[in-house]
C-alpha cells in the first residue's frame, strides 16, 4: 500500500490516478519506507492504537525531546539537594543563599529535580517514542525489503531519482562489473535487480537500541542495587560506619599522606611562590575496611578486617561490592593545644589540651590549677558573642579559670592567636605555643553497576550511528522494454550525486567495452 | 478485526503495558528511596546503645520496653536545637510518672561541651554523646529530629526539623503507655 501524496489517503497509486482526490501521482516515490505507509498510519480505531500512534510520531517524540531538554536544564540553575552543604536544612538554604527565585524553586521541587516522578516520567515517555516509533517503521521496513521483487512496475521505476535509457547487449560483461562493485545482483526474467549494503537501513534502529540501553542504564540507577554513593569524612586513625549498609561496613582510616610539590625543585619553584602556598601532588589514605555482623547503633563495633589497601586519587580500590575513591581532605584539623601558663612570680607550665575531647582539670608544676569553663571547637565571633560554627576543631577557643594557691581566680578566653582576661585582672596569664594537627580524609563509597550499561549502550549508539552514515543502500533495476532496450532506474537512500557518478561510470564502462 | 490486526493489537498492548510498568515501578521506587534512608512513622525504632553522660550507665533502646521514648538528635552549636532543651527538661518531669523517658543524643564531639551545657539547662534527663551512627542508623541528616517512640518499640511520630512546641503535649500524650 501506499499514500496519496495529495490527500494521504491509502491508496494503490502505482499508475493510475488516486481513487479518492483524483489526482495522478506525478513527483517522485518518497522511498522513506520503500513507499509503504507506517503501521500506525493504517488503522486507528482503539484507544490503543491512538496511543501508539501518538508515540510513533516523530514530531511528538521531538516535542518529548525538547521538554526533557528543558527539564534538564532547569535543574542546573541552582544546586541540586544533594549539594547543597550538609547540614544545612533545604527549605531554610535556598531561601538563605538565593532569595525569592530560590524558595520558589525549592517549594517546586525543582531541588530534586532529576529524581522526581515528572522527570522519570518524562523519560519513560521519550523512551517510548524511541521504542515505539522504532517498531512501527523497522517491522514494515524490513518486510518491504525482504519481499522486494525483481521486477518492479515500470510507474515505480520512472518514479525514481535516477531513470536512463539504455541498451544493453552483453548482460553477463554488465553484471560482472557491478559484482566487482560488491552489488548483489538477482534475476528475474530478462529483468535484473543489482542491491548493496542493504544493512545501512537498520542504523538509525541500532542506534535507537542504544539510546534504550542508556534510559534503561538510568531507570536501573534508581535501585540500590545498582547504585549507591555515598560520602565519609574519616579523620587519622578514625574508623567510620558507611552509611546505608545496615551498618555492616566500617571503614578505617591508618594513615592520611599528602605529597606536596617539591619547593626546591626549580621547575616548581616559581609556581609555588606565586601560589603562595604548597600545592598537593598526590594524596593517600591507607585503609582497611571491616565488616560487623548484628551491629547495635552506637556500641563499640565487632569488626572483622575483610581488606587493608591503599586509596589514593585517581586509583580507587574495591572492597566488599564498593569502589572506594580518594575525594578529598581537609589539611590540619587540631588534635591538641599545648598553653603555657604564668603565674605572678613569672615560673611557666605548659599543658595539653585535647581538642577533640578535653578534659576538665588541670593541676600544673607552677602551682596554678585551671579549669576548663567552656570549650568552642570552632569558634567566632556573631554580635560579641562566641559561638562554635561546627563541632569539628578547625579553630579551637576555650575559656579558662586559672587559680593559684591565693583564692584568686582568673577567667581567660584563649584562641591559637588571642588571648582575653575575662576577669580584667592581670595575674596570670596563658597563651598557645604548640599544637598537634590531624588530617581529615574524604572517600567516596560508591557502587554502580550500571556503567557496563551505559559503555554497551554507547557503544551500539555508536555503530548505528556509523551502520547508517558511512554506509548507503543503493539499488538498481535494470527492466527490459519491448524494444529489447532496457529501462534503468536507481535508488540510494542517501548521497545521490554520489551515486548517481557510480552509475554512470558503470555504463560508461560498459559501454566503452572494458570492465569498470 | 482481522488476525493480524488482532496480533498487533495484542503486541501494542503489551508493548505500551510493559512501559508503563516501568515508568510506575520507577515512580514507586523513587517514593521509598527516600523513605528506606529515614525512619517512617509505624516502623520499629533502630535500636541503639550509648552512654547516659550523667550516670555513666549504658542506654539501650531495646531495653526500655514498656516505655515511651522521646529520642531527640541535637548539638549545643544548633541553635533551634538548645530553644528545645527547657521545654523537654519540662516535659520529661510532667511525664516522668506516664513511663515516657527522654533521651537526647548530642552530635557534639567533646563530651566536655556537652556537660557544660547540661549544668547550664540544669537538664536531668538521659543525654548522650553519638559517635555518627544513631544518626546514621536513623536516617537524620540534618538537626534536630525528634522521633517519638511507643512503648511496643514502633515510630509513632517523627520531627525533622524544630518541634511546633504547642504539639509537643499532643505528641507525648501519643506514647504513653
Amino acid at each position: 500500500m501506499q499514500q496519496c501524496p495529495f490527500c494521504k489517503g491509502e491508496n494503490n497509486l502505482v499508475g493510475g490516478p488516486c481513487p479518492r482526490c483524483g489526482r495522478r501521482l506525478t513527483e517522485k516515490l518518497d522511498m522513506r519506507y520503500e513507499g509503504t505507509i507506517r503501521r500506525s498510519q493504517q488503522y486507528n480505531r482503539t484507544l490503543i492504537d491512538k496511543v501508539w500512534r501518538f508515540f510513533s510520531s516523530v514530531r511528538n517524540g521531538m516535542y518529548i525531546l525538547l521538554l526533557t531538554l528543558l527539564a534538564t536544564a532547569v535543574g542546573t540553575i541552582l544546586p541540586q539537594r544533594a549539594y547543597i552543604p550538609i547540614g544545612r536544612l533545604p527549605g531554610e538554604f535556598y531561601a538563605a543563599e538565593y532569595g525569592v527565585f530560590g524558595r520558589w524553586y525549592h517549594y517546586l521541587g525543582l531541588d530534586q529535580l532529576y529524581s522526581s516522578w515528572w522527570y522519570m516520567t518524562l523519560l519513560g515517555l521519550l523512551g517510548a517514542s524511541i521504542l515505539i516509533a522504532s517498531i512501527d517503521r523497522f517491522f514494515p521496513l524490513r518486510r518491504a525489503l525482504r519481499m522486494q521483487p525483481v521486477k518492479r512496475r515500470e510507474h515505480f521505476l520512472r518514479s525514481q531519482l535516477y531513470v536512463r535509457h539504455s541498451v544493453i547487449d552483453d548482460r553477463e560483461r554488465l553484471m560482472k562489473n557491478l559484482r566487482a562493485r560488491r552489488y548483489r545482483i538477482r534475476q528475474d526474467g530478462d529483468d535484473y535487480l543489482a542491491e548493496k549494503n542493504r544493512f545501512a537501513r537498520w542504523g538509525p534502529y541500532v542506534n535507537h537500541v542504544g539510546l534504550l540501553l542508556v534510559l534503561l542504564g538510568a531507570f536501573l540507577r534508581l535501585f540500590p542495587f545498582f547504585y549507591q554513593d555515598e560520602f565519609i569524612w574519616i579523620r587519622d586513625g578514625e574508623t567510620v560506619v558507611v552509611p546505608d549498609t545496615n551498618q555492616s561496613l566500617f571503614i578505617k582510616n591508618e594513615q592520611f599522606i599528602v605529597d606536596t610539590y617539591d619547593t626546591d625543585d626549580p621547575k616548581f619553584k616559581a609556581a609555588i611562590e606565586q601560589e603562595g602556598r604548597m600545592i598537593p601532588k598526590n594524596f593517600t589514605t591507607d585503609i582497611t575496611v571491616f565488616e560487623a555482623e548484628d551491629h547495635i547503633a552506637g556500641d563499640t563495633p565487632d569488626l572483622k578486617p575483610l581488606k587493608q589497601m591503599q586509596v589514593a586519587v585517581n586509583h580507587p580500590v574495591h572492597a566488599a561490592g564498593f569502589t572506594i575513591y580518594q575525594s578529598g581532605y581537609q589539611l590540619h584539623e587540631f588534635s591538641s593545644l599545648t598553653l603555657r601558663t604564668e603565674n605572678q612570680d613569672g615560673s611557666t607550665a605548659d599543658f595539653r589540651v585535647d581538642t577533640e575531647n578535653p578534659q576538665a582539670m588541670y593541676e600544673l608544676d607552677n602551682g596554678l590549677h585551671a579549669e576548663l569553663i567552656d570549650y568552642y571547637p570552632d569558634y567566632r565571633l556573631e554580635e560579641g558573642k562566641v559561638i562554635t560554627e561546627t563541632k569539628y576543631p578547625r579553630n579551637p577557643a576555650f575559656v579558662f579559670d586559672i587559680e593559684g594557691n591565693d583564692d584568686h581566680k582568673e577567667r581567660l578566653f584563649v584562641a591559637i592567636d588571642d588571648v582575653v582576661s575575662e576577669t580584667g585582672t592581670n595575674r596570670y596569664s596563658i597563651r598557645a605555643v604548640d599544637y598537634d594537627t590531624h588530617h581529615v580524609s574524604g572517600l567516596s563509597v560508591k557502587r554502580d553497576l550500571t556503567l557496563p550499561i551505559f559503555l554497551l549502550g554507547g557503544v551500539i549508539f555508536m555503530i548505528g550511528l556509523m551502520q547508517g552514515l558511512y554506509w548507503q543502500h543503493r539499488r538498481i533495476w535494470l527492466r527490459r522494454q519491448a524494444d529489447g532496450s532496457y529501462l534503468i532506474a536507481g535508488h540510494t537512500n542517501k548521497h545521490a550525486s554520489s551515486f548517481e557518478r557510480e552509475v554512470e561510470r558503470l555504463l560508461d564502462g560498459y559501454k566503452k567495452g572494458g570492465s569498470s | 478485526m482481522t488476525s493480524t490486526r488482532k496480533k498487533r493489537f495484542y503486541i501494542r498492548l503489551t508493548v505500551l503495558a510493559a512501559l508503563a510498568g516501568l515508568v510506575l515501578t520507577a515512580g514507586w521506587q523513587l517514593l521509598v528511596e527516600g523513605k528506606s534512608e529515614k525512619v517512617e512513622n509505624g516502623e520499629k525504632a533502630p535500636d541503639f546503645m550509648l552512654t547516659d553522660l550523667q550516670t555513666g550507665e549504658a542506654f539501650k533502646l531495646s531495653e526500655m520496653k514498656g516505655k515511651g521514648v522521646l529520642v531527640n538528635f541535637w548539638a549545643t552549636y544548633c541553635e533551634p536545637c538548645k530553644q528545645e532543651m527547657p521545654l523537654f527538661e519540662e516535659a520529661s518531669n510532667t511525664y516522668e510518672n506516664d513511663n515516657v523517658i527522654f533521651a537526647a543524643i548530642s552530635e557534639d564531639e567533646s563530651k566536655l561541651v556537652i556537660d557544660r551545657f547540661r549544668e547550664r539547662y540544669k537538664l536531668s534527663f538521659p543525654i548522650m554523646r553519638d559517635n555518627g551512627q544513631v544518626m546514621e542508623a536513623y536516617g537524620v541528616n540534618a538537626l534536630p529530629a525528634t522521633f517519638f517512640i511507643r512503648a511496643d518499640g514502633t515510630v509513632s511520630r517523627t520531627v525533622y526539623g524544630p518541634l511546633q512546641t504547642d504539639r509537643l503535649e499532643d505528641y507525648l500524650d501519643e506514647i504513653v503507655p
